[in-house]
């Protein structure tokens, strides 16, 4: 266990060197230069070559990648171009307000995700199947910032419920919707195809009451896709949390992101891609280990 | 059975959006553009959706809006596709370090939520409708790429790719001739999704401000000018949103019954 | 001992109802090995099922007795039915490799039927358990392992040692070598034999293959599209065949030598 837990820290490396790149590359190739948009274009050359040497932007693009990744080695991600204040600092003041939406929503997602596929692959065909079938469909196919502002427009405007920005409510109905609908889908399919195993007819055969049938014979081995699903979704709901935050104002790193790629604000940019990434690394690694933990085919495997 | 029923009704959408798009000059009661009202009049039997906010029809501009959400997925999706297939193919037909440089760069796309990395090109580039394409584009085509790959390695395993090579076959005879065309199925299944996916990311593009750009409408600009009449002409938010889902839909039951018909579950009787 | 009386079992497919087994009648006597032969698709593992209720969706027991100690099986509450299946009845299963819970250890479900029929302490159950690793021949030190660090043969004896963990009184066993190797096959057959006086077992045993029957079987009963053709002492139903089916069957095997 411990070995497969270090080999997987240690393919993280290159993966976070390739995506420093990747993203380094994608901001600084831009056509235009950053200073055009925050710099008086009348200003003094002498002075406007200060500021490019200041903000680094006179050295090769290469060069800039390996000081840029020195700094973010000592969690240095430079200054925000807007703010001046470091990256560092803006990004740790919002990303709470993302980790509560996001981990709320997380936690929320599995509190209904689970039951609901046990319960329609258990009843499959039932009213209850064929309502959460037709929910889960739709929810696939809804973008989810229409979904919130639809969310909005009945809570909010019309109903005067909630507050239409600065309450967590909607944003978190707004995101765990968007999750739910595939995860459930796949916990269904999952459990339908575990049903059909034959240790599930063996359990039967042994006088099992059926409560242990479904949860401890059956649930066991569902959770697994789940987990890989529920890993490789990460990515999603950041990507959601962008969107969802920018819509009902929500004062986290989505939102500062969106603002900093609207502005160009190259070094809030990196510090929020890097952010991101080490943070959907981090949690495949937990689904890797929490599928390990279920799974001991590949918990002795890796011995 | 019932599975089948709705691929058939996602087709029958399918192609009643596709005649309105292609017929949208003839259908369309007004000009996307031409000011035929005063602003924001609510759904009436001149305006069927209403008008925005300038008063322009709203009908009109979905009909109009579907030429361009749709090509945009479909481009979108093809050029998925061409990459991910080709990227697929070489990882899993050669393997070894070719298979392990490409699977990484797989991950590396993979780690980035796709839609800041969208947004970030996207601001990069001028924004309009065939950067749109392209971008969705490049980011999406990992999925079918590991998709197009374990398919590969399982071929790859079969006597008649031995065969192939056995009578001297050359490496990109037996990948298109022999192998591409027996991993179809599941790119087709992958190409409905995938357009389905393109659709959502164009909307949520262009809703940002960074997609399709005003006058030109699609679904996802036509949201963006809702927000501020949420309250006035919520027919403005409501309209678009709807078509853009029943879309979605139409290709995700598409794509689910292709699925289906690909690897009919066995439901003989026991023995 | 086990009185089966004009069963059926229907499959409700698209196509159609699927007549799987039809009016069956025969009964298991105590001490014997039975065998019910059969090709596949001749309704001889639904029958297997049937006897204890585990026919799967969309088939469905239509009619029938199911005669166990005076008491029909068919007609058991769900509690009562349980109390049977493991602990009066148990079942051997086709497939080694997926009858066993891939991420339980062998130990759990081994001692899964004891904890629930015998209402012991887990300890208790585990020594019990160990015990009936020993009874196939598996160094109880396994306990704790896991499905997959286990060969086929293996897993088919820790299967057996599940069914036998109860000490049930009926072992219903379907082609429990289908999926082995020959040589593995008959220390499984032998394994068998050994139990059965052990254990003071009456059997069922399932199978298409009329030469294990014959090492086997006391007496035979012959399968055909879900009806039986034909029934008997094993060495009579072979030497001399009623039945054209039967016949054939003899003479295939025959041929093959």
């Amino acid at each position: 266990m411990r070995k497969f837990v270090l080999n997987r820290l240690l393919q993280i490396i290159p993966l976070l060197l390739g995506i420093s790149l990747l993203s380094f590359l994608v901001t600084r190739l831009a056509p235009g230069d950053p200073t055009a948009l925050f710099i008086d274009p009348n200003i003094d050359p002498l002075e406007l070559a200060r500021v490019r040497a200041n903000w680094g932007l006179d050295q090769p693009i290469f060069i800039q990648y390996l000081v840029w990744l020195k700094n973010a080695l000592l969690l240095d991600f430079g200054r925000s171009y807007t703010t001046g204040l470091p990256v560092i600092t803006e990004i740790g003041e919002r990303l709470p307000m993302t980790l509560l939406l996001m981990i709320s929503s997380f936690i929320l997602t599995l509190l209904i995700t689970i039951p609901v596929g046990v319960i329609s692959a258990v009843k499959k065909n039932s009213w209850f199947d064929n309502l959460f079938t037709f929910i889960s469909f739709a929810g696939m196919a809804i973008p989810t910032f229409w979904l919130g502002l639809m969310l909005m427009l009945v809570f909010s405007v019309k109903l005067h419920w909630l507050p239409a920005v600065g309450n967590l409510a909607l944003p978190l109905i707004t995101m765990t919707i968007g999750s739910l609908a595939g995860l459930t889908r796949y916990q269904r399919g999952a459990m339908l195809e575990v049903l059909n195993q034959e240790y599930i007819r063996v359990a039967r055969a042994k006088g099992l009451p059926e409560r242990v049938v479904i949860f401890k014979h059956a649930l066991r081995n569902a959770l697994l896709p789940t987990i890989t699903i529920l890993g490789l979704s990460l990515p999603d709901l950041f990507g959601g949390a962008f969107v969802i935050e920018t819509i009902f104002a929500w004062p986290g790193m989505g939102r500062l992101g969106v603002q900093a790629i609207f502005q160009r604000n190259y070094p809030t940019i990196m510090g929020i891609v890097m952010l991101s990434a080490i943070l959907i690394i981090v949690g495949n690694l937990l689904a890797d280990i929490a599928y390990a933990i279920v799974d001991p085919r590949i918990r002795y495997e890796k011995k | 059975m019932r599975r089948n029923k709705a691929a058939i009704f996602g087709l029958a959408i399918m192609a009643i959006f596709l005649g309105l798009a292609i017929f949208a000059p003839v259908i369309a009661p007004y000009s996307p553009d031409e000011i035929s009202s005063a602003g924001a009049s609510p759904p009436s039997w001149q305006h069927l959706f209403g008008t925005d906010d300038l008063g322009r029809d709203v009908l009109s501009r979905s009909l109009y809006g579907a030429r361009i959400s749709l090509s945009v997925g479909a481009v979108a999706v093809v050029i998925a596709l061409l990459l991910g297939t080709l990227a697929g193919a070489v990882a899993g037909y050669y393997g070894g370090w070719v298979d392990g440089s490409i699977m990484r760069a797989v991950d590396v796309m993979f780690a980035f939520p796709s839609i800041f990395l969208i947004l970030a090109i996207q601001a990069m580039l001028t924004p309009n409708i065939y950067n749109v394409m392209f971008v969705i584009g490049l980011t999406s085509w990992m999925g079918v790429a590991r998709l197009v790959r374990g398919e590969f390695l399982r071929i790859r395993q079969l006597q008649y790719v031995e065969a192939a090579r056995a009578i001297g076959c050359g490496d990109l005879r037996i990948i298109f001739r022999h192998m591409l065309p027996n991993a179809q199925g599941p790119i087709i299944v992958a190409a409905t999704l995938g357009m389905a996916g393109a659709i959502l990311t164009e909307s949520a593009l262009s809703f940002l401000g960074m997609g399709v750009q005003p006058p030109m409408s699609s679904w996802g600009n036509m949201l963006m000018d809702s927000q501020a009449y949420m309250r006035d002409a919520p027919w403005m938010s409501i309209i678009p949103g709807l078509l853009i889902m029943v879309t979605v839909l139409s290709l995700y039951f598409i794509g689910e019954g292709v699925r289906e018909t690909l690897s009919p579950k066995e439901r003989h009787a026991g023995s | 001992m086990l009185e089966v009386r004009n069963l059926s079992v229907n499959y409700y497919v698209d196509e159609g109802t699927v007549n799987a087994v039809a009016g069956v009648t025969f009964n298991l006597k105590e001490g014997e090995i039975l065998g019910i032969l059969g090709e596949s698709g001749s309704g001889k593992s639904t029958l297997g099922f049937a006897l204890l209720r585990l026919v799967d969706r969309p088939g469905e027991i239509v009619s029938g007795e199911i005669i166990l100690n005076g008491l029909d099986i068919l007609l058991m509450p769900e509690r009562e039915l349980r109390r049977v299946r493991g602990a009066q009845i148990a079942m051997v299963f086709q497939d080694p490799f997926t009858a066993l819970n891939p991420v339980l250890t062998i130990g759990e479900q081994i001692m899964e039927p004891i904890v629930l029929h015998q209402g012991v302490k887990r300890g208790e159950a585990r020594a019990k358990a160990a015990e009936a690793l020993r009874a196939v021949k598996i160094d109880p030190a396994r306990i704790d392992d896991y499905p997959h660090q286990f060969s086929g043969g293996m897993r088919q004896r820790v299967v057996i040692a599940m069914a036998l963990a109860c000490r049930p009184k009926i072992l219903i066993a379907d082609e429990p070598t289908t999926a082995l190797d020959v040589t593995i096959q008959a220390e499984i057959l032998a394994l068998l034999r050994e139990i059965k006086n052990q254990f003071n077992l009456s059997i069922i045993y399932i199978t298409h293959n009329f030469g294990i029957i014959r090492q086997l079987c006391d007496r035979v009963v012959v399968m055909h599209r879900g009806a039986i053709v034909e029934e008997g002492k094993t060495h009579l139903v072979f030497d001399q065949p009623k039945e054209p089916y039967t016949k054939k069957l003899v003479d295939c095997l025959r041929e093959l030598g």
